[in-house]
């Protein structure tokens, strides 16, 4: 115990707190705000009408819930080059670094909880408010913004 | 953008030269599941005792029992694993400490991850017992003081019995996560099924064949996990109480 020296603690107060603590807040709220919105989405293509969305979507869910975080990790740090020569149809795979991947590795991880989230949430709020916003003539997405959603996020 | 496929290779030997790379899976699958159940028999026990002590009328035992799950919920897995694998050692006196750095290799790893894992996990297991407790109508336990039983009677013939059946569900995604969390084992060494798709992934180049066949691995694991607890909820039910129907229902 006497070995211990916790003045390296003071020593880095700089590196652990102005760089880690940061990279770590930063990554979080990225990654919290992109998955709210993905996780919207896919809790509206779950609950949709069309059957072909909703299968997509609840196998995306369950695939993501059903695996480890660091599985995932693994798969989009190496998946995401590959894509990325695909859509720019270059013949290598392009770099992407280690803070682009984990953003958007944790968006995509996140998304499926907090969809599962706003799925429970969704089915709560009577079918007589979703009518109530088609009798005043609004469309699916207007509905669903300032109606559905609006009350969601109150909860 | 090219990516040469080749599936044959989960039946090639694999760098120990003795197996093929299926097999290394299989075992890397085979450590997954035994830190798991012996981190789930800690997670429940330590649980179990934890949830139950927050809802008895024991002030300073509520307390402790609240800081209990505190402590080990803010604290990211990882850094928990990191602690009890290098930090512990140091801490403990020198004979002891030297013991555990000596242990064995998949041991040593294996020891802290699994005594990481199974705390972790007890808080998570804690608050839902204490939730399943207190979700029961306070009458029940009063008519259990009324018919004369103790304390301790009252939990283990009243209240408990109704409550971990409330909580069933959500043990079940506990435990999902528990098979989940053991991936995190392999930042301290323990060869379970991500660190060996991994290795396997090092060694040959085939990143997608080896992190796939992990994937459904733990896919086909985990439906298990979901369809055998679905089939115990069901046969362990009390009619008219608390069916499957009714908890998905959700209104109590």
């Amino acid at each position: 115990m006497g070995a211990f020296d916790f003045d390296v603690v003071q020593r880095s107060f700089g590196y652990l707190f102005r760089e880690g603590m940061t990279f770590t807040l930063t990554l979080t709220a990225m990654s919290a705000l992109g998955g709210i919105v993905f996780g919207t989405l896919l809790a509206m293509m779950r609950l949709s009408s069309f059957r072909v969305l909703a299968v997509v979507a609840t196998g995306y869910v369950n695939l993501m819930r059903s695996i480890p975080l660091l599985l995932v990790i693994f798969w989009f740090y190496f998946l995401v080059p590959y894509i990325g020569a695909w859509i720019t149809g270059s013949s290598q795979p392009i770099r992407v670094g280690a803070f682009a991947s984990s953003v958007i590795t944790f968006v995509m991880f996140e998304a499926a909880y907090y969809s599962e989230i706003m799925r429970a949430g969704i089915p709560s709020i009577s079918r007589g408010q979703v009518s109530a916003g088609y009798a005043l003539g609004l469309n699916y997405w207007q509905t669903m913004g300032t109606v559905v959603l609006r009350r969601l996020s109150a909860t | 953008m090219k990516y040469n496929w080749n599936w044959g290779i989960l039946f090639q030997t694999s760098a120990d030269g003795q197996q093929t790379w299926m097999m290394t899976l299989v075992h890397g699958l085979g450590w997954t599941l035994l830190a798991a159940v012996c981190a789930g028999v800690i997670a429940l026990v330590f649980g179990s005792i934890v949830g139950v002590i927050r809802t008895t009328p024991l002030k300073w035992a509520v307390r402790l029992g609240n800081a209990y799950v505190e402590l080990f919920r803010n604290i990211p897995l990882l850094v928990q694993l990191f602690l009890w694998y290098f930090v512990l050692p140091e801490v403990l006196p020198k004979a002891f400490g030297d013991a555990i750095k000596q242990m064995p290799p998949p041991w040593g790893s294996f020891v802290p991850a699994v005594i990481g894992l199974g705390l972790f996990t007890s808080a998570r297991i804690a608050e839902q017992v204490r939730a399943g407790i207190q979700a029961l109508p306070r009458g029940q336990s009063m008519a259990g003081t009324a018919l004369g039983l103790t304390l301790p009677q009252t939990y283990r013939y009243v209240v408990l019995p109704m409550a971990y059946r409330i909580i069933l569900p959500p043990l079940t995604s506990e435990t999902m996560n528990l098979i989940k969390n053991t991936s995190v084992a392999l930042t301290i060494g323990l060869i379970e099924l991500t660190a060996a798709a991994r290795s396997m992934q090092e060694f040959t180049f085939q990143v997608f064949e080896a992190f796939t066949a992990a994937t459904v691995i733990y896919i086909v694991v985990n439906l298990t996990v979901v369809t055998l607890m679905r089939k115990f909820e069901k046969s362990i039910a009390v009619p008219g109480f608390i069916g499957p129907a009714a908890v998905g229902g959700g209104a109590h």
